[in-house]
C-alpha cells in the first residue's frame, strides 16, 4: 500500500467516512470538516503510521494531504 | 511535577461570562481584562475564595481569531493549563507520551512575560503549560495561608 493509500485510511477514519477519497490536493480549504483538531488526529495517526514525528512547525503548516505526503516522504525516504 | 493552574472556557463575552459566575458561585474577578495578540484572545481570571487554582474566561479577539471557529462550535471547555518547573522538559515528556505541541514555547501577556505551551491530543480539552517563576499569576499566591485564597484583585 503506497503513502497515499495509507493516508486515505487516516482520512477515513478520522471523518467516518469510508467512501472518502483523497487526493494530493485534498485540503483544510477544501473539506471544511477539516479542522485544527482533526488535524491533531490525523498528524497523530500518520506518525503512528509511518513511524515518524512531526515538528511543531510541521504540524502547524499542515493544512493539506500534499503537505502531509512531502513530510512523509522526507522521512521515510 | 505539574500542578494545575487553571481552567480555562471559551465564552461569546467577557463581561457577561463574568457576571454570572460572580453571581452564580461566588468568584471573584482576579485581573483585568488581557488581550494577548500572540494568542488572538482577551482573558480574564477570577478566583473562586478558597480554591488552589484560577478560571480563565477567554473570548476571541476579533472575528480573525483562532478561537473564533471553536467557539463557533460550541467548545466551552476549551483547556486545562498546568503550572510546570521545566517547560521544555514537560512538553518532551508529554510529546513522548502521544500528544503534539500545536503551540511553542512564547511569552505570554497575562503571566508577565512567563512563557506558554500548547499541547493536544485526539481528546479535548487542550493542554496549556505554564513555567513557574516571578510574576502574576503564580500558583505560590494562592497556595500561601491567608494570602489569595480569599480575595480578589479586580472589578
Amino acid at each position: 500500500m503506497d503513502a497515499l493509500a495509507k493516508l486515505q485510511r487516516i482520512f477515513r477514519d478520522a471523518f467516518d467516512d469510508p467512501t472518502l477519497v483523497v487526493t494530493r490536493e485534498f485540503s483544510m480549504s477544501s473539506y471544511p470538516d477539516w479542522d485544527s483538531v482533526a488535524t491533531v488526529g490525523i498528524v497523530l495517526a500518520t506518525e503512528e503510521e509511518f513511524g515518524i514525528r512531526f515538528t511543531t512547525d510541521e504540524v502547524a503548516s499542515t493544512h493539506s494531504v500534499a503537505d502531509l505526503l512531502k513530510i512523509v516522504e522526507a522521512r521515510t525516504r | 511535577m505539574f500542578r494545575l493552574h487553571h481552567v480555562g472556557t471559551l465564552v461569546a463575552d467577557i463581561a457577561s461570562a463574568r457576571r454570572a459566575m460572580v453571581e452564580r458561585f461566588g468568584y471573584r474577578p482576579w485581573t483585568d481584562v488581557i488581550t494577548d495578540p500572540v494568542q488572538t484572545a482577551e482573558v480574564q481570571f477570577l478566583h473562586l475564595p478558597g480554591a488552589a487554582q484560577w478560571l480563565e474566561l477567554v473570548t476571541p479577539a476579533g472575528p480573525e481569531s483562532k478561537l473564533s471557529n471553536a467557539l463557533r462550535k460550541g467548545v466551552t471547555l476549551h483547556h486545562l493549563c498546568y503550572e510546570v518547573e521545566d517547560l521544555e522538559g514537560a512538553l518532551e515528556r508529554l510529546r513522548g507520551q502521544g500528544m503534539l505541541i500545536v503551540g511553542a514555547p512564547a511569552p505570554a501577556v497575562a503571566f508577565g512575560g512567563r512563557r506558554i505551551a500548547w499541547l493536544a491530543d485526539k481528546a479535548a480539552p487542550l493542554v496549556e503549560l505554564v513555567e513557574a517563576g516571578p510574576g502574576p499569576l503564580r500558583l505560590a499566591e494562592l497556595a500561601v495561608p491567608g494570602e489569595g485564597g480569599d480575595r480578589g484583585r479586580a472589578g
